[in-house]
C-alpha cells in the first residue's frame, strides 16, 4: 500500500503489525507438505465465494431445487463453472484436509504444546462431512435422494438414538421437503459459523505455536523459529 | 542493456501478489457474470390472440384481457394482460396496455373529457388524462399509454408485448 495512504490507515488500525506477522512472518526452509494446510483453506475459500453465489439462484423448496439447480447449470451463463467449482472444490477439500492429516501424523505435529490445533483440526473434518451430508442433498436429484437415503440408514444404526437421529436428521419419519430445507439451513448457516469460528481458531494456534520440528531433528531452533 | 535489479524477496513478493490478483480476478470476474448476467436478458413475448377482427367496434376502444404465459427463471407464471384496442377502419388496429404510464393504475375509457376535447382515458389514481391515442394530456403522466404490436391471422386478432 501507498506510504502516505498506508501510514495514514495504520496510524488508525495497526494494519501493518498485523500484515507483518501473519504475511511477513520468518519461516524455516519447508516441506510441500507444509502447504496442505494453506491449500485446504483455499479450497475453504473457493467454496464459501461458490456457496454463496449459488445462493442466488438456489431455492430450497422440493419442488424449486432441482428445477433452480438445473437453470444455474443451463441458463445461467457461468453458472456450470460456479456449480463446478463448489461440486470439485468439495471433493478437493476432503482430500486435501486428509493429506494434511496425514502430514501432521506424519511430523508428529500433534502433540504439545499443539493439541488444541489438533482438536480442532479434526473438529473440522468432522465439520466437513457434516458440509457433505447437507449439501449432496441440495440438488434434490434422484441421487442426491438416494444417497441420503442410505445415509441416514447407517445413522438409524446408531445403538439405543439411531431412531432418533435418523428423525432430527429427516425432520420426520421420511426424506421429504423437511429434510432438503433442515440440511439446506444446516449447510449455509449453522455450518459455515462453526467453520468459520474453528478455523479462526485453527489459525491463531498455528501463528501462535509456529511450526513443529521435524522429528528426526534435534528440537533446537526450528520450534521457535516462527514463534511470536 | 540496462537490466533492472530487484531485490529477490520483493521479486517474489509482487509475484505472490500478481497470482493473488490473478486467482481473484479468475472467481471475482465469473462471480459478477454469474450474477449479473440473467438480470440483464430481455426475453421476447410470445403473441396472444385477443379475438376475431370483428368484435371490435370502429367508434371506441375496446378493453380485452388475455392471459400470457412468461418464464421467469425456471418458473413460468401466467400474467393477465389487459388491453384497449381500437380501429378505425377494422383492417388497422391500435392495441396500448391500460397501465397508467405514471405509476402503473388501471386507466379507463371516458367518452368525454373536457381537457381532452373528446374522448380519451383517464387514470383515478392522480388525474392523469390521455387522449383516445394514449398521448399525454394533463396530469403527472411522463409518456404516452405504452403500445403493443398487433397481428392479424385468420381473422383472429394478436397482441404482443414490445
Amino acid at each position: 500500500m501507498g506510504t502516505r495512504l498506508g501510514d495514514w490507515v495504520d496510524q488508525r488500525s495497526g494494519w501493518r503489525q498485523s500484515w507483518t506477522r501473519t504475511f511477513l512472518a520468518k519461516i524455516p526452509r519447508l516441506s510441500w507438505g507444509h502447504t496442505l494446510g494453506a491449500a485446504t483453506l483455499m479450497a475453504v475459500v473457493i467454496l464459501v465465494v461458490t456457496g454463496i453465489l449459488l445462493t442466488v439462484y438456489y431455492v430450497s423448496s422440493p419442488s424449486d431445487a432441482h428445477q433452480s439447480v438445473q437453470y444455474v447449470t443451463n441458463v445461467v451463463p457461468l453458472g456450470w463453472l460456479i456449480r463446478g467449482l463448489h461440486h470439485w472444490a468439495a471433493s478437493a477439500l476432503v482430500v486435501l484436509a486428509i493429506a494434511h492429516l496425514i502430514r501432521v501424523i506424519m511430523h508428529g505435529a500433534y502433540k504439545y504444546p499443539r493439541e488444541f490445533t489438533w482438536f480442532s483440526g479434526i473438529a473440522l473434518l468432522l465439520l466437513v462431512f457434516a458440509f457433505g451430508l447437507t449439501g449432496s442433498l441440495l440438488p434434490w436429484d434422484q441421487r442426491a435422494y438416494w444417497a441420503t437415503q442410505v445415509r441416514i440408514e447407517v445413522f438409524a444404526t446408531v445403538p439405543f438414538v439411531g431412531d432418533w437421529l435418523a428423525r432430527f436428521l429427516q425432520g420426520g419419519e421420511e426424506i421429504s421437503g423437511l429434510t432438503l430445507s433442515r440440511f439446506y439451513a444446516a449447510h449455509v448457516w449453522l455450518l459455515p459459523l462453526l467453520l468459520f469460528g474453528l478455523v479462526w481458531m485453527h489459525l491463531r494456534l498455528v501463528t501462535r505455536h509456529g511450526i513443529s520440528s521435524a522429528p528426526d531433528e534435534e528440537p533446537r531452533v526450528r520450534r521457535r523459529a516462527w514463534r511470536r | 542493456m540496462v537490466i533492472p535489479r530487484m531485490p529477490r524477496r520483493e521479486f517474489l513478493a509482487r509475484m505472490v501478489g500478481a497470482a493473488t490478483g490473478a486467482i481473484a480476478a479468475l472467481l471475482g470476474i465469473p462471480a459478477a457474470v454469474f450474477v449479473i448476467g440473467p438480470s440483464q436478458q430481455r426475453t421476447s413475448s410470445d403473441w396472444v390472440p385477443v379475438g376475431p377482427i370483428e368484435e371490435f367496434p370502429l367508434d371506441m376502444p375496446k378493453l380485452v384481457n388475455a392471459t400470457v404465459s412468461k418464464q421467469r427463471g425456471w418458473v413460468v407464471e401466467e400474467q393477465e394482460l389487459s388491453v384497449f384496442v381500437s380501429t378505425a377502419d377494422g383492417s388497422d388496429f391500435v392495441a396500448m396496455s391500460d397501465k397508467c404510464t405514471h405509476l402503473a393504475c388501471r386507466v379507463r375509457y371516458v367518452e368525454e373529457i373536457e381537457e381532452a376535447d373528446g374522448p380519451g382515458f383517464f387514470c383515478p389514481c392522480h388525474n392523469g388524462i390521455f387522449d383516445a391515442d394514449g398521448g399525454i394530456v394533463g396530469g403527472p403522466i411522463p409518456r404516452p399509454l405504452d403500445r403493443l404490436d398487433t397481428k392479424v391471422e385468420e381473422g383472429q386478432l394478436f397482441v404482443r408485448e414490445l
